[in-house]
């Protein structure tokens, strides 16, 4: 059993893979991730204000994501990605590719949009 | 919701809370405020996601869970102790064990389990029976095919609100076919039929023929009305619900075929509604659908000329959208249509808009919908009040039981149980009693909800209440006794596993107990009972008070010693012709009966609202200038205001000649009418007119006092007398003594006319007007009801409290006293803290019982919001209650023999 700090691998948690993927673009704050979360799975994944808090701030301790300074409201605090957080997302996405390529090869996708 | 999820982000680690606390409540509130937009669904829905969820974080950081690393044994987390590594860990069995011991405890102390869930059910049952009402009202969906595509269009009224729509106005938009697939009008009315029992009065609605295929509600049986059913003259059908077609009609099969008596009128069954299907009006159940060539027949060739006139608005009109048009395009078509009205029929239709709403935007209707959730929020608030008073009292309750188990609790952390397992403990014990609480409580509901569904307890509408306890009640019921279960078992445990397990071993139970911290909480559950208590005693004494008021209000009449009976010739196959002599027969038959002192006739009885007609008053215009008023009416005979002992205050009162028409159209008006239209009381002479019959003018032969029209709550009402009267009218016998001696009589004198004449009311005026304060009665018994309860609870809180603070002090009393303290001083200091308590809690309560008062100024008679006598009484009783709450215990102590005290514990 190893302890210390482990490095986060693939297969990720859907909120924190979709989290990520949201910082990707821009610097947001925590309202704004869960409407970009919803906005780009088109209402299929809204995240709920425990989970994102919860996942922002371990995701904050484990410097995937970094402050990046405050919005005009105080209360809104802006994140951003790290490079770590960056190389994670990459990683994930690399994954999820591959799978989705599988999937392609394999002609599940055809017959529907 | 905000206190919940508050309450939720508390059971977070603290380092969670300071970091991401704020910006977590505001995007809560963000994105609430957003469901709240879209409807009361989706911010159920919402506010019950972010509360598991917010809940299910809290359990994960405190396990020290990681979302990051799924598989990762969290750091924080203890392994359980008493289980080897080897054995393999099953949880279910562990929640199993936990529950049988929780039972075993209970069954230990059967009457605090016992009370405990009676309290329990009861706070559980009203909230359900509350969500059922409101579920029903406001959130159960209606049964429609592709809803979405469903429109209401609504015709102002005179007011110009969106409102309903006159038969030809719906014909001008049933023509708009390039933007409705389809389109279909019904109107809300009420029928008698004729059963072997007696004729039963029902709500229905008269339907088109193409109402249930619009709608895409199937029939159960039968083909369903042609669309000659639309036409006056033809033939007279009726679609039964599934519900009626049980209860009336044993759920005859052929039922299909059969004709029944409706209104005295014979109507032909086409078909029976799908299951659950009962009418538009959400919430409420509608037995019969008939047919519009059933107006004629069943309610008179008045009512069947509707669908020619463009002043009466009786329909209310879904369309179908068809594919691809939107809400928007019909608007603005509907648009085109009113101003083109307003163009042909300036009189009637200038500046009257027609809107039209889409999917699920209409509830009931839209002048009632802001109203029905205003009432449903207010009965819902004193419902959670009561519920919120039950859990802070069984909070208080658990704590002390709690505490008790001091010794057992240090013993087993002492010994290396974890904190989750003693928490577990007492959550198991509170969630144990929280589902028995929740089943009684399903079950006061399912008797609570049949007793406002079977009508036994009146209510203001012309429909019956469909209440069901369905998935969704049943749901809420299910997660409310969770919640409550949670709400008053996680304090306590929380607290008792905060202490300090080696003094408490050391035997100062002080240590659990008079930490400043289990002070303050258990403080703030007595203040908090005592405020919810004080805003339900608000309302009871504002809802005692003002029936009160209601029985001593002038009712303009003398209700004592009158005998009334309701009859309707119709039934018996007269038609309106008939009824005239019929009736003066009946008049002469009781006349002379013995112990009777004078009889008349009324369509209406004051009290019971009846009819109303469009006037036109001569030297009167109304304000929107189209020259005519609706006033109420009613039909009498001669002798109707010495009968009622109503006075006359100018001119006359109807005579014979008047009933033979020799003095031409003669009316007699109230004096509101008087002095709103002619802004005078003696109107003697003045004429006015109808609009529907033009030429006539009626002559006002006499001003009587005003009498309460349609409840005791309004202010003097305009309304005119007429001479005459329908097919079914009711007779009064004024009578020299108790009025229930002179019913049999009533009733064979109107037997030995006709034999098949039907009986349909029989009683005394009085009794009528009981009848009609019994909502009052229920509303304030129920509120009462609730007032009682919870002021008991609230001192039984502050007594265990304060017999709790003294018991513990009870050893530092002893030393003081050695010292040469009085006891006195030393109660005093407890009790002063108690008193502070009452008068915080009890402020706050009052200011929280003004605030919500005028939600239900409505129905009050004679007393308006929070005034000084009711904020007196309500703190009277309150103070009154803990005084004696707190007395009980003090004095205890201040009988203490020091010696007693010191050796105590």
């Amino acid at each position: 059993m190893t302890y210390g700090k482990p490095n986060t691998e693939p297969p990720l948690k859907p909120a924190v893979f979709h989290i990520l993927l949201a910082l990707s673009e821009r610097p947001l704050h925590g309202l704004g991730i869960a409407d970009a979360v919803e906005a780009e799975t088109g209402g299929e994944m809204r995240l709920p204000p425990g989970t994102l808090y919860r996942a922002l701030k371990e995701m904050s301790d484990e410097d995937l994501v970094r402050p990046a300074g405050a919005d005009a409201d105080p209360r809104r605090k802006v994140y951003a990605l790290t490079a770590a957080g960056g190389e994670l997302l990459e990683r994930e996405a690399r994954r999820l590719a591959r799978l989705v390529e599988v999937a392609r090869s394999r002609n599940v996708l055809t017959g529907r949009a | 919701m905000v206190l919940l999820l508050r309450a939720a982000l508390r059971l977070c680690p603290r380092e969670f809370r300071r970091e991401c606390g704020p910006a977590l409540v505001e995007t809560w509130q963000v994105q609430r405020a957003r469901a709240r937009r879209r409807g009361m669904r989706d911010l159920l829905r919402y506010d019950l996601r972010a509360l598991t969820d917010m809940i299910a974080t809290a359990t994960a950081l405190r396990a020290g869970r990681s979302l990051l690393h799924p598989e990762e044994p969290a750091p924080r987390s203890r392994r359980v102790p008493g289980r080897s590594p080897h054995e393999p860990y099953r949880p279910m069995q562990n929640l199993l064990t936990e529950l049988r011991h929780a039972l075993r405890r209970l069954f230990a102390s059967p009457v605090f389990a016992a009370a405990t869930v009676l309290v329990l059910a009861v706070g559980i049952g009203v909230n359900t029976t509350m969500f059922s009402l409101v579920s029903a009202l406001l959130l159960r969906p209606q049964p429609f095919a592709e809803p979405e595509r469903l429109v209401d269009v609504y015709q102002d009224s005179d007011e110009g609100e969106p409102s309903s729509s006159s038969f030809p106005a719906y014909r001008d938009m049933a023509a708009h076919t390039d933007l409705f697939e389809g389109t279909a009008a019904a109107m809300f009315w009420t029928a008698s039929l004729l059963g072997e029992d007696g004729a039963v009065t029902m709500p229905v609605e008269y339907v088109t023929s193409n109402y249930f295929e619009l709608l895409g509600v199937p029939l159960l049986l039968g083909p369903g009305p042609g669309s000659e059913a639309d036409l006056v003259g033809g033939p007279p059908v009726v679609v039964l619900s599934a519900a009626a077609w049980r209860s009336r009609f044993e759920g005859d099969p052929e039922v299909v075929g059969r004709t029944i008596r409706i209104n005295g009128a014979s109507v032909t069954v086409v078909g029976v509604a799908a299951p659950g299907y009962g009418g538009l009006m959400p919430g409420m159940h509608r037995e019969l659908f008939l047919s519009l060539s059933c107006l004629g027949p069943t309610i008179g060739d008045y009512a069947a000329g509707t669908l020619e006139r463009r002043d009466d608005h009786w329909f209310m009109v879904k369309g179908r959208l068809a594919d691809g048009v939107e809400v928007a395009q019909a608007q603005a078509a509907m648009d085109a249509l009113a101003a083109r009205l307003a163009r042909e029929y300036p009189d009637l239709n200038d500046g009257r808009d027609i809107t039209v709403f889409g999917a699920g935007e209409i509830r009931v209707h839209p002048t009632a919908d802001g109203e029905l959730r205003g009432a449903s929020t207010a009965l819902a608030m004193v419902a959670g009040l009561l519920l919120l008073l039950v859990c802070s009292n069984l909070a208080n309750l658990m704590l002390v039981r709690a505490t008790t188990r001091g010794h057992e609790v240090s013993l087993r952390l002492a010994l290396g149980a974890s904190r989750g397992q003693i928490v577990s403990h007492v959550v198991s014990e509170s969630l144990l009693l929280a589902a028995a609480g929740g089943l009684g409580g399903m079950l006061l509901a399912w008797y609570l909800t049949g007793l406002l569904g079977s009508g036994a307890i009146p209510l203001p509408l012309p429909a019956t209440l469909d209440l069901r306890l369905d998935t969704s009640v049943l749901t809420f019921t299910a997660v409310l006794s969770v919640l409550v279960g949670l709400a008053f078992g996680l304090l306590p445990a929380w607290r008792l596993t905060r202490s300090d397990a080696m003094s408490v071993l050391r035997g100062e139970a002080a240590a659990l107990s008079s930490g400043r911290r289990t002070r303050w909480l258990r403080n703030g559950l007595v203040a908090t009972q005592v405020a919810a208590s004080c805003v339900i005693l608000v309302l009871a004494t504002l809802f005692a008070r003002s029936l009160a008021n209601a029985g001593n209000v002038d009712l303009g009449f003398g209700a004592a010693e009158v005998a009334v009976l309701r009859t309707d010739v119709a039934h018996a196959g007269y038609d309106a012709s008939e009824a005239g002599p019929i009736y003066d027969r009946l008049r002469e038959r009781v006349a002379a009966l013995p112990g009777i002192d004078s009889v008349a006739l009324a369509g209406q009885l004051p009290l019971a609202g009846g009819g109303s007609s469009t006037l036109s008053i001569e030297g009167y215009q109304s304000e929107r200038g189209t020259g005519f008023v609706e006033v109420d009416r009613s039909t009498v005979s001669p002798g109707y205001f010495a009968t009622m002992r109503i006075p006359v205050l100018h001119g006359r009162e109807f005579d014979e000649a008047d009933a033979a028409g020799d003095n031409g159209p003669v009316a007699m008006v109230s004096r509101a009418m008087a002095r709103a239209y002619w802004g005078r009381d003696d109107v003697v002479g003045e004429r006015f007119g109808f609009q529907s019959s033009p030429d006539t003018r009626v002559e006002v032969v006499g001003v009587a006092a005003d009498v309460k029209v349609d409840s005791v709550a309004e202010e003097p009402t305009p309304l005119f007398y007429l001479v005459g009267g329908g097919a079914a009218r009711y007779l009064l016998a004024r009578t020299g003594g108790p009025a229930t001696a002179a019913l049999p009589d009533l009733r064979a004198a109107l037997t030995g006319i006709d034999a098949t004449l039907p009986t349909l009311q029989l009683t005394t005026l009085e009794a009528h007007v009981q009848d009609s304060l019994s909502l009052r009665r229920v509303g304030t018994l129920a509120l009462g009801g609730f007032g009682g309860l919870g002021l008991l609870l609230a001192g039984l809180g502050l007594y265990a409290v304060v017999a709790y603070a003294v018991q513990q002090r009870t050893r530092e009393i002893g030393i003081r006293m050695v010292l040469g303290a009085s006891a006195r001083e030393l109660v005093g200091a407890v009790v002063r803290e108690m008193v502070l308590i009452i008068l915080v809690a009890g402020a706050v309560g009052l200011a929280i019982g003004r605030a919500i008062a005028p939600l239900f100024a409505d129905g009050l008679v004679g007393v308006s919001g929070l005034d000084l006598t009711t904020a007196l009484l309500a703190a009277g009783m309150l103070l009154l209650t803990a005084m004696l709450a707190g007395w009980l215990p003090a004095r205890r102590a201040t009988r203490l023999d020091p010696v007693e005290a010191l050796r105590a514990e």
